[in-house]
């Protein structure tokens, strides 16, 4: 049977000319190429008036990080509405956004998914570290196009931001207070002028952000080794809070569903042990808050427990039991992959979880076949 | 969700055709549906009552306050709210068993505000009827049910709150209809309550139409009964035996039961729309922060203003609401990460940070209402106001009376009334001065001081208690019950509550009481609370004005002395620490008593004896054998032997010979002028010692002798230097004689061989030597005036710093009844040592520093231990307000290094404060004086000769190639190429600081934290911070936050360096890249040979070692001089070096 017409010209497309990649193929797709179709969807049944420069208008970014059942939209963010709902405010004004919060708090996925909701385009991304410089903010040059002709708009290397600021799009700077003091000092007269000069190129050189621009910052609560901002960095940009999910059946459902998706592109059945998750779940909640549903408090450890890593582990345990044959995921080999999650470079944390699960799981134990076999198990923290 | 929207389209129809939906007609009652607390149902029945203008309103409110209707329409100034409560019962929780389930309620508030809408009907001139069950069963319903389908429309219209948008909606007449039908879904029939109110309804007479004023939830319930008239009887109902009453209420407290949340904010909304407000409130919040010191320009209050508007049109709301301001108040105005505490949480530590208050003032309010006059008034209310007024004590103003309870009737009448508002817990009175019998203090003062303040808080108080009675006696009355019941209550809480009893003039019923007091006293198996309870009652006995004092106090008194003796017999333990002072004093409480009294000697003597066979510790024979030659039983020279025989022991443990001295100094305090040769004694003893030892023990020493009054020490002193030539005045000999007989007369000096009292010395005694009488003066004290002060300045420094502290022994002495184990009051009047010095924070700090120089190390301790856990010197440092008032300073630091643990979180903020200050200031100086070392040795990058892109020095290329230029092209042409050498940032060196946390090493761990965070900034460094003590605590992961590391630190016990040094060998992945830096001062607990293996094996290893013994090269380093040179032999320098100084050393190794 011959090839559809469609296949041999995506082969020949392929083969021919080295363009971008299909989706399928990138390992991570950016959220405007993922949810593409939702995207247009929306566009195409907006009614409401959109800001200029915005793709969509504030409802329908909304609904589209929200979702919507009655109009096919998954639910991407879990979060109560009422954050969404401030931080898509929060970008309508001068100011930018600043998103903070422990890590593996889906910050820079909501950052990711209000860029592709509200410019299109979420890789305008600027990683903060502490070696960052200023010609990776600002912009850099092509140093053998400028000694030979000599400063010229075909020599200068933009950033992400003076691509953001010169197409009116959103740009996305990761971990800002891990930046020196200057590189943040950088951005204080930039989001107030919203002006960008060149001074090798005189007056041409000046770049006035076009409509659509603003910026979303994320920083880390977490790290200790981070400069303060100064106060006029803090006055230009709204701040909202992203806390971990709360609700533990909100969690459930969403580890579930992330899962799924993750083992269905690897292959592997999704999973059907609802209560197995919900257990995982509350363990993460626990050593996270360092409290019991009850209401008791223990030492927690010192490592972050994120839902990312409640994924992260279940999918890998899952993806062990599948490549090794030994058949449905059981608590014991959840737990044999929690000391690599739980334990990361202090060693007193495997005491810590430890004491959790010799105090607290024991104690649930007695009243559930489930708990009981996480905690039988529970020799696999200390030993590895 | 087909169903609501078909509703709504019926009822978009059913508006449209004109029928008014708001209203549920049943024949000629009116049911309007409404929310309790909403101000825009509050509109919506004065709409109504235009529109119907009906002849009489029936409210949803308890039918058993219809009295209270007139006063309800004649308030002007609200909150208010109708309070009732069960007459005669305990409160919840009072002697309630553990697993009796949920108390059932003995009072309740129904509040009524301005926005409520039964106050909106209430205030028409029409007559009104109250149809709700009584108070009582209304408080004992369920919450009504929530409407399945509000939550569930909620949820779809992504509303946060039910309730809100409950209100909101059935404020608006368009909304409101078809909500109805909602509220009918899964309804299972009318409940009881609502047949109740149906029925209640229809028996009302009158004409016109009636309307009804209902919550939304029974609504249509009672629309249906009603509509079907007559359907069953009324059921039946209990009657309730509660009373009910109005009292005034306040808006925080209505927020915080959540009966109507943020009450300013609907209090405004009665009179303007939700959005005309916003912007107002968005400015009044913003000028608050700004004189609060926070960040909120102008354009900060516009951008709030500009998000509540945007958030409202993203919600599709009308205009901004109290939601949209807060949300954007938290957006705009509060800038870093929120706090901990929930998103309703107000407080400084919730999700709006330092603006919750702010907040919680503009929304929410601090309004409380008033009662109209005339209104009848809660029974006990009444009846304080009517006995303070009789009393002649103001109602309307603080006022500080002061009574003289001896002389004057009305002052006794008022002390009875204030004693007994102070025994319920009345916040508006304070006892502030002058004698307390039932916690046995100032009882030698004869006038009472008192602070009256009568103000709202102490009236609401005062409602908590009406279930318990209706007048000040009834309540305490049932308040002494319950106490005296309580399972828990031991002999002296049983005794301190009768004496309250007797204060409060209830002396004559007593009785029943006295039987609980004996028979706890049988089982009771401590001296001490035996002892305190009899002499209480006796000295309540005497001193309280009370003529209805029975005799049967006398009996029970007996019982407890009789146990007490007993007690004391058996004893076989040392007190412990704490309660050893407490315990003497018994000791010396007792044989006052037999001595004054005369009864009990005999079993006095056998408890005595038993004590002093047995023998069990150096206390208990002190105390033992003072007892028995007090006694008369033991002789002076049998006494003497002890003595010697104590002293032999104590020239090799100085302890046990400070814990006899105690047990024989304190029960008898004149002891050692009576018996001269005990001085003799000790004075040998304290000679022998070496300085070393003698300095060791001196603290204890001085507390013991500290027993003694200044007078006594005086003598003491002079007893111990020889008379001097005549000329001095001495007692006559008949005199003497005359004074020793009447003294024996009244049984204050024990039969025996007349004691030699100055002045008639039988023997001259021998002069005594410069060195013993140095050390007796700096034993006994500053007191001992006859002794010369210490000649060198070692020895005035050590006087000054003992005297600093054991003064405040004498400052809590009362006519030489020693206040037991009391702290130090600096407030004290009447003391007898020099005039208290106030809590003067900068000398005590400075006396912290000071005793580290002046004593060996572990006195220095003790002395520290003593400043902070017996006379609480550092209490001062637990103040918030006192430390926000310091400044930051090294001193406030080592005196907060020692008594931060176990503080209150205000007192802890307060602390971090300050030693962030400090820290931060130390930081910016050593930066300064660093940066050079730092710059010259650790940041120039070298040459490298790895030639790799990455390492590319570009700016160093082009300069040199700049010379070289292609004619043609105009380019230039690089052919020589300069790298950069990374090679050392992806390796770098590790530094280790041990950094030793005893007290002798303060000033230096407060350094070393703070250079640890500046060594961690480097790239080239990685650095780690580890205090020790007993154990190392590993510090690192807060290295940059001086702070942190310094509240991580404790006072431990004694110091192990060599398992520091084993840990920091660990640490070290490649010992010959890294550096050990030890700052300790060597003083090594255990073995010395184990440190040095230590350093000998981590030398060998390759690594390189210093010693600091202090980070101030003009410090005192007092290093072990022996392990000093020991470890120099190892080849490690010690010393001590300026911070600069090791930065260069640090400098020089990476190198």
């Amino acid at each position: 049977m011959s090839p559809k017409r469609g296949d041999r010209s995506a082969s020949q497309a392929a083969a021919e000319a080295p363009g971008p990649r299909p989706a399928r193929d990138i390992l991570r797709p950016p959220a405007e190429v993922l949810y593409a179709d939702e995207l247009r969807r929306l566009a195409a049944d907006d009614r409401e008036a959109r800001p200029r420069g915005w793709a969509l208008s504030p409802r329908a970014v909304r609904d589209f990080i929200l979702g919507d059942e009655a109009r096919g939209l998954q639910p991407k963010f879990v979060g109560p509405a009422a954050v969404v709902e401030r931080v898509i405010v929060g970008l309508l004004g001068s100011r930018g956004l600043m998103l903070v919060g422990e890590p593996g708090t889906a910050k820079s996925m909501l950052s990711e998914l209000l860029a592709a909701a509200i410019s299109g385009d979420s890789t305008l991304v600027i990683q903060g570290s502490a070696g960052i410089t200023d010609e990776q903010v600002r912009y850099s040059w092509n140093y053998a196009l400028l000694l030979a002709r000599g400063p010229s708009p075909e020599a200068l290397v933009p950033s992400a931001l003076y691509r953001g600021m010169r197409d009116g799009k959103l740009v996305r700077f990761e971990e800002l207070t891990r930046c020196s003091q200057e590189v943040q000092d950088i951005l204080v007269s930039i989001l107030s002028e919203k002006l960008l000069q060149v001074a090798e190129l005189g007056a041409p050189g000046s770049l006035f952000a076009a409509r659509g621009f603003n910026v979303i910052a994320t920083a880390n609560t977490r790290d200790r080794g981070v400069n303060e901002m100064s106060a006029a960095l803090k006055r230009r940009f709204n701040f909202e809070t992203i806390r971990p999910i709360a609700d533990l059946a909100a969690e459930t459902a969403l580890v579930l569903r992330e899962s799924e998706k993750i083992l269905a592109a690897a292959g592997l059945p999704p999973p059907r042990d609802g209560a197995l998750v919900e257990a995982l779940v509350t363990i993460f909640q626990e050593l996270r808050a360092g409290r019991t549903r009850e209401g008791a408090t223990f030492e927690r450890p010192s490592t972050v427990m994120s839902t990312a890593e409640a994924i992260a582990l279940f999918c890998s345990a899952c993806q062990a039991n599948h490549s090794f044959g030994r058949g449905e995921v059981s608590p014991g080999d959840v737990v044999g992959h929690l000391r690599g999650t739980a334990i990361k470079d202090a060693e007193e944390d495997a005491t810590r979880v430890h004491d959790y699960f010799r105090t607290v799981v024991k104690a649930r134990a007695e009243t559930s076949e489930l708990w009981a076999a996480f905690y039988e198990a529970r020799e696999r923290i200390a030993a590895g | 969700m087909g169903g609501l929207l078909r509703s709504a389209r019926a009822d978009r129809r059913r508006v449209a055709r004109g029928a008014p939906a708001e209203l549920l007609a049943a024949g000629r009652f009116h049911v309007l549906p409404i929310a309790h607390a909403s101000p825009w149902c509050a509109a919506r029945v004065e709409r109504a009552f235009a529109a119907l203008a009906p002849g009489q309103v029936c409210l949803e409110l308890p039918v058993d306050a219809q009295p209270l209707l007139p006063y309800l329409r004649a308030a002007r100034k609200l909150p208010l709210a109708i309070f009732g409560f069960e007459p005669g019962a305990a409160p919840a929780g009072a002697g309630a068993e553990p697993g009796a389930g949920p108390a059932r309620a003995t009072r309740g508030y129904l509040p009524l505000g301005d926005f409520s809408p039964e106050l909106a009907a209430l205030r028409a001139e029409i007559p009104v009827a109250f149809v709700d069950l009584p108070f009582e069963h209304l408080l004992a319903e369920p919450a009504p049910r929530a409407f399945p389908g509000l939550e569930l429309a909620c949820r779809r219209l992504r509303c946060r709150d039910a309730a809100e948008l409950a209100e909101r909606l059935l404020g608006d007449e368009r909304a409101a209809g078809w909500l109805l039908e909602l509220a009918g879904w899964g309804g299972t029939g009318p409940s009881p309550r609502e047949r109740f109110m149906a029925a209640r309804i229809r028996a009302l007479a009158g004409q016109g139409p009636i309307l009804v004023v209902a919550g939304a939830a029974h609504a249509r319930a009672l629309a249906d009964l009603l509509r079907e008239g007559g359907a069953g009887p009324a059921p039946d109902v209990p009657p309730s035996a509660w009373e009910l009453f109005l009292v005034p209420y306040d808006e925080a407290r209505l927020h915080r039961t959540g009966a109507a949340p943020f009450p300013r904010w609907r209090r405004l909304c009665r009179d303007r729309a939700g959005e005309a407000l916003v912007p107002g409130l968005a400015v009044a919040i913003g000028r608050a922060a700004r004189r609060a010191g926070l960040l909120a320009s102008v354009s900060d209050t516009l951008e709030l203003v500009q998000v509540a508007r945007s958030l409202a049109h993203l919600r599709a709301e009308r205009g901004p609401g109290l939601r949209d301001l807060l949300d954007a108040v938290r957006l705009t105005l509060v800038r870093d990460a929120a706090g901990e505490g929930g998103e309703e949480d107000l407080s400084a530590a919730g999700a709006f940070g330092p603006l919750g208050p702010i907040v919680e003032r503009i929304c929410v309010g601090a309004r409380r209402g008033a009662l109209p006059v005339g209104t009848p008034e809660v029974p006990i209310v009444a009846d304080v106001r009517r006995r303070l007024a009789a009393a002649r004590l103001p109602l309307d103003r603080p006022a500080r009376p002061e009574l003289d309870v001896v002389r004057s009737r009305l002052d006794r009448e008022r002390s009875r009334l204030l004693h007994a508002l102070a025994y319920v817990g009345s916040p508006g009175v304070r006892f502030w001065k002058g004698p307390d019998l039932a916690a046995e203090r100032d009882v030698h003062l004869l006038f009472e001081h008192w602070a009256l303040g009568w103000d709202e808080a102490a009236e609401s108080q005062l409602l908590e208690l009406a279930p318990r009675g209706e007048t000040l006696s009834e309540v305490v009355r049932s308040l002494l019950r319950e106490r005296l019941g309580h399972p828990l209550a031991g002999v002296e809480e049983v005794s301190r509550e009768l004496v309250a009893a007797l204060v409060m003039g209830l002396g004559h019923e007593l009785g029943p009481h006295l039987g609980t007091l004996a028979r706890l006293a049988a089982r009771e198996p401590d001296l001490v609370p035996l002892w305190r309870a009899a002499s209480r009652l006796g000295q309540a006995r005497v001193l309280a004005q009370e003529p209805a004092a029975p005799l049967a106090l006398g009996r029970v008194e007996d019982l407890l002395l009789a146990r007490a003796l007993e007690v004391l017999a058996t004893t076989t333990r040392d007190p412990g620490e704490g309660e050893l002072l407490d315990w003497l004093d018994c000791v010396h409480g007792l044989r006052v008593h037999v001595a004054t009294t005369g009864e009990r000697r005999d079993e006095l003597l056998g408890a005595a004896r038993s004590l002093a066979e047995r023998g069990p510790s150096p206390l208990l024979l002190g105390a033992a054998s003072l007892l028995l030659l007090r006694l008369g039983a033991l002789s002076e020279a049998e006494l003497l032997e002890r003595f010697e025989m104590q002293c032999r022991i104590g020239a090799r443990d100085p302890e046990a010979l400070c814990r006899f001295l105690l047990g024989l100094l304190l029960p008898g305090r004149s002891l050692p002028i009576q018996v001269p040769a005990l001085l003799d004694a000790l004075g040998e003893v304290l000679e022998a010692l070496p300085d070393e030892v003698f300095a060791g023990a001196l603290p204890e020493l001085r507390f013991a002798f500290s027993a003694l009054s200044p007078r006594e020490l005086r003598r003491l002193s002079a007893a111990l230097v020889p008379p001097a030539a005549a000329g001095e005045p001495t007692l006559p000999a008949g005199h003497a004689a005359a004074l020793a007989r009447e003294l024996g007369r009244l049984g204050l000096l024990a039969p025996g061989p007349e004691p030699a009292l100055p002045g008639e010395e039988a023997h001259p005694r021998p002069a005594i030597g410069p060195l013993r009488a140095e050390r007796f003066r700096l034993v006994l004290g500053g007191y001992a005036t006859a002794l010369p002060p210490p000649a060198d300045e070692r020895g005035r420094q050590r006087e000054r710093l003992l005297d600093f502290l054991y003064r405040r022994e004498f400052q809590g002495r009362r006519g030489g009844e020693r206040a037991p184990g009391e702290a130090a009051d600096p407030g004290g009047a009447g003391s007898e040592g020099p005039p208290a010095e106030g809590a003067d924070p900068g000398a005590a700090l400075a006396w912290l520093r000071d005793i580290r120089a002046a004593f060996p190390g572990a006195a220095a301790d003790t002395l520290e231990r003593h400043a902070i856990e017996r006379y609480r010197l550092y209490e001062m440092l637990r103040d918030p307000r006192m430390l926000g008032q310091m400044t930051p300073s090294m001193e406030l630091v080592r005196g907060l290094l020692a008594v931060h643990r176990d503080v209150p979180p205000e007192v802890l903020v307060e602390i971090r404060r300050i030693i962030r200050a400090y820290t931060g200031g130390l930081r910016r100086a050593l930066e300064r004086e660093l940066a050079p070392a730092f710059a010259a040795a650790l940041r120039a990058p070298g040459r490298s000769p790895l030639r790799l892109a990455r390492n590319l020095d570009l700016g160093r290329t082009l300069r040199r190639n700049l010379k070289r230029t292609d004619p043609e092209t105009g380019q230039l042409v690089l052919t020589e190429f300069v790298f950069r050498d990374r090679v050392r940032r992806r390796n770098p060196w590790r530094l280790v600081l041990l950094v030793d946390q005893s007290g002798s090493m303060a000033d230096a761990l407060v350094q070393t934290a703070v250079l640890a965070g500046l060594f961690g900034s480097l790239p080239s460094l990685s650095t780690r911070l580890v205090v020790f003590d007993e154990q190392p605590l590993d510090l690192s992961d807060r290295l940059d936050d001086p702070v942190e590391v310094l509240l991580a630190t404790g006072r431990g016990g004694g110091t192990c360096i060599a398992r520091a040094l084993a840990y920091a060998a660990r640490l070290l992945s490649e010992p010959a890249r890294s550096l050990v830096v030890l700052v300790t001062d060597l003083a090594e607990g255990g073995p010395v040979e184990e440190l040095l293996l230590e350093i000998g094996r981590l030398k060998e290893a390759g690594a390189r070692l210093l010693v600091l013994s202090a980070l101030d090269p003009r410090g005192r380093a007092a290093v072990d001089p022996v392990v000093r040179r020991q470890v120099l032999e190892l080849g490690v320098p010690v010393g001590a070096r300026s911070p600069a100084e090791l930065a260069a050393w640090v400098a020089e190794q990476l190198r």
